[in-house]
């Protein structure tokens, strides 16, 4: 009651300190300027094969997915095998970056060794191949 | 002249209006956490021989060849378990490469199993072939 009565006479609190949420809020816009990559995804949910002999691999990569019934997806577009090699080459006419190939457990080999091969005569810094640790 | 004693003497100026700068930092941050993506990927690398030192490596270096479900080495069906065994008898220590020759039938489930077998079995340069 006391305290209520001195809350509602008195004008001593007149703004709130706001200073740690400022302070707060720079923080976490740091962080997410520090980890942004914009990185276009393939957009298709695909079945990775599992492997033990992998590695974390660079985020700054081109995504390309190949599916199950060999389609080849880069950022929500069905490119097609001959697409890939333009599209390489345009992304990395600025600067090399690496081929990440998302392929699903059920996607023709051919069509994986292609692909490799497109993403390469395309001027890709190195080519890997996606996959879920065991 | 009148503009600086006006500071000097009031003290009506305590603070300067920060909330702008907020404003614009909150939106600065909606945007970035809307577009950051996670991108958090593992994989292995691989190459491709060029086509002209494809042939002269062709007798020292192990070749695989892949066809439907199978694994044939030198000729004989010896199965994806049998890989790891079979690259380390024939590596032993040397700088083999491993040529893997996808066939029309493969998977790349199995192609996948196939390298990471190979490098398991100590298998420094693997380079895959499509073949004829």
């Amino acid at each position: 009651m006391k305290r209520h009565n001195k809350l509602a006479e008195g004008e001593e609190l007149k703004e709130i300190n706001i200073s740690p949420l400022i302070d707060m809020v720079f923080i976490l816009l740091i962080f997410f300027i520090v980890t942004t990559v914009f990185v276009e995804e393939p957009g298709v949910e695909v079945q990775k094969p599992k492997a033990v002999s992998i590695h974390d691999l660079e985020r700054n990569s081109i995504l390309i997915a190949i599916t199950a019934k060999g389609e080849v997806v880069y950022g929500g577009k069905q490119i097609g095998i001959g697409g890939i090699r333009p599209t390489v080459r345009r992304l990395c006419s600025q600067e090399k970056m690496p081929v990440i190939l998302q392929v699903d457990e059920n996607a023709p080999g051919p069509l994986v060794v292609r692909s490799i091969d497109e993403a390469k005569l395309g001027k890709a810094l190195d080519v890997f191949i996606s996959a879920n640790p065991i | 002249m009148a503009i600086k004693r006006n500071f000097a003497s009031s003290e009506d100026m305590t603070e300067i209006n920060i909330s702008p700068l907020i404003d614009m930092v909150f939106i600065l941050l909606i945007f970035f956490i809307v577009t950051t993506v996670f991108v958090e990927e593992d994989g292995m690398k691989v190459s491709k021989p060029e086509s002209d030192s494809a042939v002269s490596l062709d007798k020292d270096s192990i070749n695989f060849k892949l066809s439907g479900t199978q694994v044939f080495l030198e000729g004989r069906d010896i199965g994806v378990g049998n890989v790891r065994s079979a690259v380390n008898r024939m590596i032993q220590g040397r700088d083999l490469p491993v040529i893997i020759n996808v066939g029309k039938k493969a998977t790349a489930g199995l192609l996948v199993r196939v390298i990471d077998e190979s490098r398991l079995g100590g298998a420094e340069h693997i380079s895959l072939a499509e073949s004829k």
